[in-house]
């Protein structure tokens, strides 16, 4: 949203509050300013949107955290033990962790090579009960770190072994991967690549929220 | 090797984060509208952010991170469950704001000022009705930039959205509100009946 170089009313009108806030680049700042010094019109509405905007700042006011609910928060982290890299085993056992196994270990059943169905060959339309065939595009993340709101550079930069790379097909939607190609593994794994929008292609299984990859490429041309 | 808990870290992340319980808290019990889910929303939302702090570390803005991350978790274990509000028609709410809200008073054919009017006929909880009321999406922008002072900027980054996003947001949110407590007031009779607009 910006200025246009000849204010009038109405944008004067559609722009105060935002004009009143100062958050406007300064040279739209500036063009709604010069029209307000020599419009009354709009002087009136500014000094009624100022008049209004003092009585909700003192009538909204922030309520205070109950005292009880920092203690609360402080015996909570000390008994939460941070997650770190390192040489303990005990993060098999997690249960966000141990889900993405079971995920894993059921896919392999139903699509691996000793499993009792031919696998799909991408394009013949077949699929099993409970999945569907796919083609969309979704942006690559670390799931875990896209849940706790970092951005993708800090995505990148996290080195956490344990943490692979997903989709992000919706606000707070995400779908595993899984591939039997190479090239594929190395899409969810490289953490470069988080952040970047790519068109997919394979077979979801819906009720574990799994994507086995069949091809995909960056948004624009196919690469697998 | 042991991979225990760190006093220190712990007490860092302390430091840093636990001076804007208050804020979370407040953000928490407008989104919630319920004390109890607004204590459990917040004690979520800082686990979280602990769990993560290593990774965080690198950036600035750590309230607007901590905002972001308290979002997250609302639409994740809140808003699935809330039933969905009434949708506003906001063309029909402009029209009333400009025509009625802003204009009856810039045409002198109301007695009193804003201030009067809000000051002294509206009470606080109705003030607060009136933001609890809002679309999630309106009242959260609304929060953050009147009650918070956060910049369009702070918001945008905690909410994950387009500056201009936020920009629309507050504009239709301070407008469905002034519009609701202007309502508030014409039922108390605080100020005159506006002619031939229907409300």
């Amino acid at each position: 949203m910006r200025v246009s170089p000849n204010v009038d009313c109405s944008e004067f009108q559609t722009f105060v509050f935002h004009f009143q806030a100062g958050q406007l680049p300064e040279p739209d700042q500036q063009r709604l300013q010069d029209h307000v010094n020599g419009c009354p019109a709009c002087a009136d509405v500014l000094e009624f949107e100022n008049a209004f905007l003092d009585v909700l700042q003192r009538r909204v006011r922030p309520t205070p955290a109950p005292p009880e609910l920092k203690l609360r928060i402080r015996e909570a982290l000390a008994e939460r033990a941070p997650e770190r890299p390192g040489w303990s085993f005990a993060w098999l056992l997690r249960p966000g962790f141990a889900a993405t196994i079971a995920s894993l270990v059921l896919v392999l059943l139903l699509v691996g090579p000793w499993s009792p169905f031919a696998p799909v060959a991408s394009g013949d339309g077949r699929t099993r009960a409970g999945s569907l065939r796919v083609e969309t595009t979704a942006t690559l993340v670390d799931v875990d770190c896209d849940q706790a709101g970092l951005t993708y550079a800090q995505q990148q930069a996290c080195r956490n072994g344990r943490h692979v790379n997903g989709l992000k097909v919706a606000d707070n939607k995400y779908w595993h991967l899984i591939s039997a190609q190479a090239a594929a593994r190395e899409l969810m794994l490289d953490r470069r690549r988080r952040g970047e929008r790519v068109r997919v292609e394979g077979e979801l299984f819906t009720e574990i929220s799994t994507l086995y990859l069949t091809a995909a490429r960056p948004a624009g041309r196919m690469a697998l | 090797m042991p991979g225990g808990p760190s006093h220190e870290r712990r007490q860092e992340f302390e430091d840093v984060a636990l001076p804007h319980l208050d804020a979370l808290y407040n953000l928490a019990l407008k989104l919630t509208r319920n004390p109890g889910d607004a204590e459990d929303l917040v004690q979520e939302a800082y686990l979280r952010a602990f769990r993560f702090f290593d990774s965080y570390q690198q950036g600035t803005h750590i309230k607007a991170w901590l905002f972001r991350i308290l979002r997250n978790t609302f639409i994740n274990r809140y808003r699935a469950a809330k039933i969905r509000p009434d949708e506003v028609d906001f063309a029909k709410v402009e029209a009333i704001y400009d025509k009625v809200v802003r204009g009856e008073f810039l045409a002198g054919k109301q007695p009193r000022s804003p201030e009067e009017i809000v000051m002294s006929g509206v009470l606080d909880h109705e003030v607060q009705e009136a933001i609890d009321r809002l679309p999630e999406e309106y009242r959260t922008v609304v929060i953050l930039a009147l009650v918070e002072g956060m910049s369009y900027r702070e918001i945008a980054s905690a909410l994950s959205i387009p500056l201009g996003t936020v920009m629309s947001r507050l504009h239709r949110g301070r407008k469905q509100l002034q519009t609701a407590l202007f309502e508030y007031a014409r039922r108390k009779g605080i100020v005159r009946p506006p002619e031939g607009v229907e409300t």
